[in-house]
């Protein structure tokens, strides 16, 4: 809601409810403690130098007018540099009328106590810091101050109008055009802190304090046209609540800058490890990848060789598992090459192209009946459904050699379920969930089990956002359970993803 | 008949062919039906065989090189077959007593005539090449055990927060996890560096993927 994101001065209202103290009363308590000590700093300077008001000639003329222009800029300028770092605008402009103020203005009218010139370097000194502090109101990142500034212009432009005419008429014209600079920034200041309160910003709230009191300080000074001790203790007070204000406001602002600039560092280190990661573990898979092509090309050069060199020793069923085998690790090295692709996922029909699959196996000899419901529709590759059944039926037709094997598909409230039963012996003892894992393979599984089938056809139903099963029952056979997002679901899921931003 | 020759390969195509062109020299062959390491060592017992060819990499992060001390014991001679190129798992293999080794990337008929040579009961490997390979093994593993010594300087919480960091999770998650604040875990971060003698959690996490910390949690 704040604009100032990035510089972490939120004012010290923010920072506690940050660290989960109940924000209200304390905030409450902190202002109050803080007017107070301001107002004691005001009592001390009164006590101190209301008393001499013979040896007091000017407010800004006695012991502490030195002290205030050397700590006053010291601290400023470390805001300044702080807002510069930050890259916040308003406070760069706001510290920067406070430095005119205490480095500028400040000495300047010292100087001119002492003599009396024109002392129209200190009016141009107070109408720069009023200015400063006007368009600390103007920077560019906020509409919601327009009003404000707009309101602060006409007044400024009525004041300038005001100090011409005084001009004009002559009457004590240095003390007359000093007084509406002042007016100058006192209107400015007035209307920064208004911001600040508006904004919820305690670091410019606090300059725009320093200012108001220092301006008040100077008003004061230029009131007193016949010098009493009272008025010059009051700026003298006003001045030294000022530079309390300005000590606090410096040291908070700098410690919150230094705090946000350590969280900062703490996050960039934290996506710096955060990348390392994701690199570390992309090259893991590339590697993982670069093995299985290894290992797979190992496997087909051994096939070649066995086909080259072992032609007349190999029996049937010793090609029939060469056959298998080199299936498999196409299968596997398709999942490699395209994990997600194979085709492009569209919208299918599961009977028609389940007909298919059973067609085919049919042909090669299989005994499979096959029943399936009109218009089941999924969305994916109609590639990975074919590897999947024809997988399971390669197996039902190993495992469970001349059984009979029932291939159903039908909907099951937004899911399309396919399922292959055979009649076999079942899985025994083991367990279902560990059969679908990479080169697991059942108990009774002969050296020509394909271990890899299970968990790869179990890997093409999760990629097209389905699932695979198995499930055994006592009496005898297995069944594995394809279950595919239905069309509807499809749909819905789509619809979602358009609909969030 | 008992087994002469058993194979262990998570690749199919590997362990038949090299079964067919085994059993093509005369050997009796069998491939291992599970490649879990229970029912490894459960083939290896009602086989009996004189020889076991082993590939390193079993898939699901089961390594090759754990089982060979256990193999030997089963009375059977071991050959390392791999298609990695990490060579102290190789080391690791022989100094535990594997006859040699043999890469899945040299011509089909070389590493059939390894095994055949191995299924002899001869050697495959030299012995220069041999004590390379356990050299190379001994210092990563010795570099090992010291990464892992400087983990153990870690307190359990520690160790927690360097897994997460490890597999790449946010520090904002781990103080959600933990039901802790930033600083907290901030402070638990600055502690690790400190243990670990690092300056940065790049060098943390570095540390950590050497030491084999958080592969599990990774993966």
């Amino acid at each position: 809601m704040t604009t100032d994101e990035g510089t972490g001065y939120r004012g010290p209202d923010r920072r506690r409810e940050r660290r989960g103290v109940v924000p209200l009363p304390t905030a409450l308590i902190g202002r109050t403690l803080g007017g107070l000590t301001l107002v004691v700093v005001a009592a001390v300077g009164w006590l101190l130098f209301g008393d001499g008001g013979e040896a007091v000639s000017s407010s800004t003329s006695s012991l502490t007018a030195p002290v205030i222009t050397a700590v006053g800029a010291l601290l400023t300028l470390l805001v300044f540099v702080r807002a510069l770092m930050s890259g916040d605008a308003r406070m760069l402009r706001a510290s920067l009328a406070l430095l005119v103020y205490t480095g500028g203005a400040l000495p300047i009218s010292l100087a001119a106590a002492e003599m009396s010139g024109p002392r129209a370097f200190e009016a141009a000194s107070f109408a720069i810091a009023g200015l400063l502090a006007v368009s600390a109101l103007r920077t560019p990142d906020v509409d919601t101050t327009r009003p404000i500034a707009l309101t602060v212009c006409l007044a400024f432009a009525g004041m300038i109008g005001l100090g011409a005419i005084t001009l004009a008429a002559g009457a004590s014209s240095e003390l007359a055009l000093r007084a509406v600079y002042l007016a100058v920034l006192v209107a400015g200041t007035a209307a920064l802190m208004r911001y600040a309160v508006q904004q919820r910003r305690g670091a410019l709230w606090n300059l725009g304090t320093c200012l108001l009191l220092f301006g008040a300080a100077q008003f004061l000074d230029i009131a007193a046209t016949p010098v009493t001790a009272a008025m010059c203790a009051a700026g003298v007070a006003l001045h030294l609540a000022g530079v309390a204000l300005l000590v606090h406001t410096a040291v908070s602002y700098v410690r919150c800058g230094l705090a946000a600039r350590r969280r900062g560092e703490a996050t960039i280190r934290d996506r710096c490890r955060i990348a390392e990661v994701a690199i570390r573990e992309e090259h893991a898979a590339a590697a993982e990848r670069d093995h299985e092509i290894r290992n797979i090309v190992a496997g087909l050069a051994g096939a070649t060789y066995s086909i080259a060199q072992l032609r007349d020793r190999l029996t049937a069923s010793d090609l029939q598992r060469l056959d298998r085998a080199v299936q498999t690790e196409i299968a596997v090295l398709q999942l490699l090459v395209s994990p997600q692709e194979g085709s492009h996922p569209h919208l299918y029909d599961v009977g028609t192209t389940l007909a298919d699959v059973v067609d085919v196996q049919r042909a090669a000899g299989q005994r499979i009946t096959f029943t399936a419901g009109s218009g089941l529709l999924t969305r994916g590759r109609p590639a990975a459904l074919i590897q999947i059944v024809t997988n399971l039926l390669r197996n039902a037709a190993t495992h469970a050699p001349g059984s009979s094997v029932h291939v159903a598909a039908a909907q099951e409230g937004e899911s399309v379920i396919v399922t292959v039963t055979d009649d076999g012996p079942g899985l025994g003892s083991a367990n279902a969930e560990a059969l679908l894992e990479r080169g697991v393979r059942g108990h009774d599984a002969g050296p020509d089990g394909l271990g890899l089938g299970l968990h790869v056809s179990s890997q093409l139903a999760a990629n097209d956002g389905g699932s695979l099963r198995l499930v055994t029952s006592d009496s005898a056979g297995c069944t594995a359970i394809l279950e595919l997002p239905g069309a509807a679901a499809v749909a819905a899921v789509s619809l979602s993803a358009v609909g969030s931003p | 008949m008992t087994t002469q020759v058993l194979v262990i390969d998570d690749h199919p195509l590997i362990a038949e062919t090299l079964g067919l062109a085994l059993r093509a020299v005369g050997l009796t062959v069998s491939r291992c039906p599970d490649i879990a390491p229970p029912g490894i060592m459960h083939a290896v017992a009602t086989t009996a065989p004189r020889l076991v060819v082993l590939d390193l990499d079993l898939g699901e992060g089961r390594r090759g090189e754990d089982l060979v001390s256990q193999l030997i014991r089963a009375g059977a001679d071991v050959l390392v077959l791999t298609g990695s190129q990490d060579r102290s798992a190789i080391g690791a293999a022989l100094a535990a007593g594997a006859l040699g080794w043999v890469s899945k990337a040299s011509p089909f008929p070389d590493l059939v005539a390894a095994a055949v040579r191995a299924a002899r009961g001869e050697a495959v490997t030299p012995a220069s090449e041999r004590e390379t390979l356990i050299a190379a093994w001994r210092q990563a593993d010795t570099e090992r055990r010291a990464l892992r010594e400087l983990l153990d300087r870690l307190s359990p919480r520690e160790r927690e927060v360097l897994e997460r960091l490890a597999s790449g999770h946010r520090a904002e998650a781990l103080a959600r996890e933990f039901v802790v604040s930033m600083a907290t875990v901030r402070s638990q971060i600055r502690a690790i560096l400190l243990k670990l003698e690092v300056g940065s959690q790049l060098e943390a996490v570095a540390v950590a993927h050497r030491a084999g910390l958080g592969e599990r949690v990774a993966s």
